[in-house]
């Protein structure tokens, strides 16, 4: 029983490495949940060789929701849901390759990034190895994902990307709450060694990412108005000004205009292409004004 | 140390060829105690002293209880007794009585609110309480007398490996000293039984990785206040999905347990037995996590009085313990609420029978095991929020939300990954009909180890992200 059931297994991993590989790139946006969808861009970064974008864009949640070809040519963002900035610079150096240009969301650069969530596994070498030769081992090929994508692009055509139904639907009521709860927490003063610490990671890897010629972009992402000038966010940008001095760093602040979000921190759609375009604007004039080219 | 990590793989390919080598057989408990060590000490090191200190609480009251002066053997019994549970109590229950009745910012407040839980210390310290209480109640039968041995190093050794075995240690199968003590000895690769093995950790496995994990990441939605923006028909699925996840969960660790054991030469109790197919709360009891539900009906409830004492008394025995086995759970009075509702059910169940006989309720199986069903799911809402307003906030949002959108995606992914679950069960059922029994044998183990091999299949590609198992926190 048991080797009939052993074989029964590599026929499938066969017959499946086989499906994975005449279908190729028809395959995309199989992940099935937001964890997934971390682990999923973290693995289509690393392993396959066609990422290896000229603009980066990292961040958390909060700059998943720019629209990346809208802000540079050849530009990927690498922001992860519940993670930070410091998850995507750990991905670009285990990545070994250097972006010309870099946009870093300084928002959530002190959050702690929860261990359920930890994409460090993804980089590791021997996880690596073993999913660059046995693809059926990557969270995209996942059989329900996949089955899911094939649904989806038969139903819809594969280029619509939709975009998810909470980045354009406004919930008063829930937003109020959110704001409030979040109020609570954005007035508490952040960890000095905690904030420090991140900074400090944040700063050697860039630092070195500068040394290899790329051009480093600090934005922040705008919130509820309510909540932009509470005790935490003031303090980040006190820490950003601080590690990331001006003109060594280039800073793109944020602009006098008030953007509506679903849950006091997440740019409904519309207004994430709005933010986009500012962002666009501001880079361009950045590019312009430089003394060396960027 | 995760079942589920390459370190624990690792862990159990080395100290099984260990095992086994004919050179090391005389060595085969200390093996498996020095892996069972390794095992707790790579994920709480700091606490390895406690389960050291529980150890040995047990080493030497089961000793004195059967080799120290006679009449003061009782006295060692309720010493060990109360010293086990004096451990639990503290760290266990030290935060929720600190919350309570103290100051959090004063200095008795904060040292208890502070307390680090030890991973298993609710597991380790009943199986602790069963090898005493087994020792005194046996201490006359020459045949379990024989078990504790009067070399003390042997009897140390003996149970540290019955408290600490790696793969009960942290979440159970609770195993009672009077099961497991007679099957220490020397054991052979030729006796394992293979296909058991493969059988129970495959299975284990797949609950785990591809069903429970995959639907922990779809329940998520069930945080506080999100959930609130969810439509009624998405919170009841959710609901649904993680009354299948805990299942899942639980009873994937459990086969996984017993498929380790079994590749040691060991044998643990079964620990479920398809609960969800139960027909009555009684029933749901003999079928979810047996082993704890038996520890408290023969150590808890039985001792209290069972049904001996009138009806009013077997209605309170049935609460004290149903809310004390809710609190086992987890120091927060949610657990203690969660308790009292399964106790309700089983003193309500057992005074319907009572008063309208038990024949009334027979003909309506199938509306009964819904209703069970839906009560116990339900109940599971008190795991997932172990914040009381909350709960009552969720149940709110069921009653109000008729309107707002659907969370489809999410409806569809837990009805799928729930699918595995209600089929584990069908097929139990399926196994002991006609069909099954004009079922060739040869024909039906071809279709056992193709459903096998897919099994595996979905292992090595579709588990979901690691997590730990719901009852580790227990």
């Amino acid at each position: 029983m048991i080797w009939k059931s052993i074989l029964t297994t590599l026929l499938l991993l066969t017959a499946y490495t086989l499906f994975i590989r005449y279908s190729g790139t028809a395959i995309s946006r199989t992940a099935q949940t937001t964890a997934q969808r971390n682990i999923v861009k973290a693995e289509e970064f690393l392993y396959e060789d066609s990422n290896h974008y000229d603009t980066l864009i990292v961040g958390s949640s909060m700059s998943e929701r720019l629209h990346s070809e809208r802000l540079a040519p050849n530009c990927y963002n690498l922001s992860f849901s519940g993670l930070s900035s410091l998850d995507g610079l750990y991905l670009i150096q285990a990545s070994g390759h250097a972006p010309k240009v870099l946009f870093v969301e300084i928002n959530t650069i002190a959050r702690q990034s929860p261990s359920s969530l930890d994409l460090t596994k993804v980089a590791d070498p021997t996880s690596r190895t073993l999913k660059q030769w046995l693809p059926f081992l990557r969270q995209k090929y996942q059989p329900i994902g996949v089955v899911k994508a094939l649904l989806r692009d038969w139903q819809h055509g594969s280029s619509d990307i939709v975009a998810p139904e909470s980045a354009s639907r406004l919930d008063t009521a829930m937003q109020q709450k959110m704001v409030h709860q979040l109020h609570g927490t954005m007035s508490l003063p952040l960890s000095v060694v905690a904030t420090d610490s991140s900074f400090k990671k944040a700063y050697a890897f860039l630092n070195r990412l500068k040394r290899q010629g790329t051009t480093v972009i600090l934005f922040e992402m705008p919130i509820d108005a309510r909540l932009e000038n509470l005790l935490a966010p003031r303090t980040i940008r006190t820490y950003a000004n601080r590690y990331f001095p001006a003109p060594r760093y280039q800073h793109i602040v944020l602009p006098a205009d008030s953007f509506r979000t679903s849950d006091g921190i997440h740019l409904l759609y519309d207004e994430s292409l709005h933010y986009t375009n500012y962002l666009h604007a501001q880079y361009q004039k950045l590019a312009h004004t430089a003394s060396k080219p960027i | 140390m995760l079942f589920t990590s390459p370190q624990f793989v690792l862990l159990v390919t080395c100290t099984f060829i260990l095992y086994y080598l004919p050179s090391l057989v005389r060595w085969q408990v200390p093996i498996l105690i020095a892996a069972s060590l390794f095992f707790y000490a790579y994920g709480q090191a700091n606490l390895l002293w406690l389960l050291l200190l529980s150890v040995s609480i047990n080493i030497a009251s089961s000793y004195l209880v059967i080799y120290g002066k006679p009449d003061r053997h009782r006295l060692y019994a309720v010493l060990g007794v109360v010293f086990n549970l004096a451990i639990l109590l503290f760290f266990k229950y030290g935060p929720l009585l600190g919350r309570t009745f103290s100051a959090t910012d004063g200095e008795l407040g904060s040292l208890l609110v502070n307390l680090p839980l030890p991973i298993g210390i609710s597991f380790f310290t009943f199986q602790g309480i069963s090898l005493v209480v087994d020792t005194y109640k046996y201490r006359h039968v020459e045949q379990y007398r024989s078990l504790i041995a009067r070399n003390l190093l042997k009897h140390a050794q003996t149970v540290f490996f019955f408290k600490g075995f790696f793969p009960q240690l942290v979440s159970g199968p609770i195993v009672k000293a009077n099961f497991f003590l007679p099957q220490i000895g020397p054991k052979s690769i030729q006796a394992v039984r293979w296909e058991y093995c493969f059988r129970t950790l495959v299975l284990g496995y797949f609950l785990k990785m591809v069903v429970a994990d995959n639907l922990k990441d779809h329940t998520m939605l069930m945080t506080y206040p999100y959930f609130e923006a969810y439509s009624s028909l998405t919170l009841l699925v959710l609901l649904f999905g993680y009354s299948m996840q805990i299942f899942a969960d639980f009873a994937g660790y459990s086969l996984i347990a017993l498929g380790l054991a079994a590749l040691f030469g060991y044998q643990f109790p079964i620990n479920f037995n398809f609960p969800y197919i139960a027909t009555s709360f009684a029933d749901f009891w003999r079928r979810w996590h047996i082993s704890l539900s038996s520890f408290l009906r023969e150590y808890l409830y039985i001792p209290l009085g069972g049904n001996r004492h009138g009806t009013a008394r077997t209605y309170a025995n049935l609460l004290i313990t149903m809310v004390l086995g809710g609190l086992w759970h987890g120091a927060a009075w949610s657990y203690a609420v969660w308790g009292f509702a399964h106790g309700s059910a089983l003193a309500l169940e057992r005074f319907a029978g009572d008063t309208f006989g038990k024949s009334t309720f027979q003909r309506f199986r199938l509306l009964r095991g819904l209703l069970v069903f839906g009560y116990v799911t339900l109940a599971w809402l008190l795991f997932r929020l172990p914040d009381f307003n909350h709960v009552l906030a969720y149940l709110r949002a069921i009653v109000t939300n008729g309107g707002k959108p659907h969370e489809t995606l999410a409806i569809i992914f837990i009805i799928l990954y729930s699918l595995p679950v209600i089929g584990y069960h069908f097929y139990h059922v399926w196994q002991h009909s006609p069909t099954r029994l004009s079922l060739s044998e040869n024909r039906f183990s071809t279709q056992t180890a193709l459903i096998y091999g897919i099994l595996l299949f979905l292992i090595i590609t579709n588990s979901g992200s690691e997590g730990a198992f719901i009852y580790f926190q227990f």
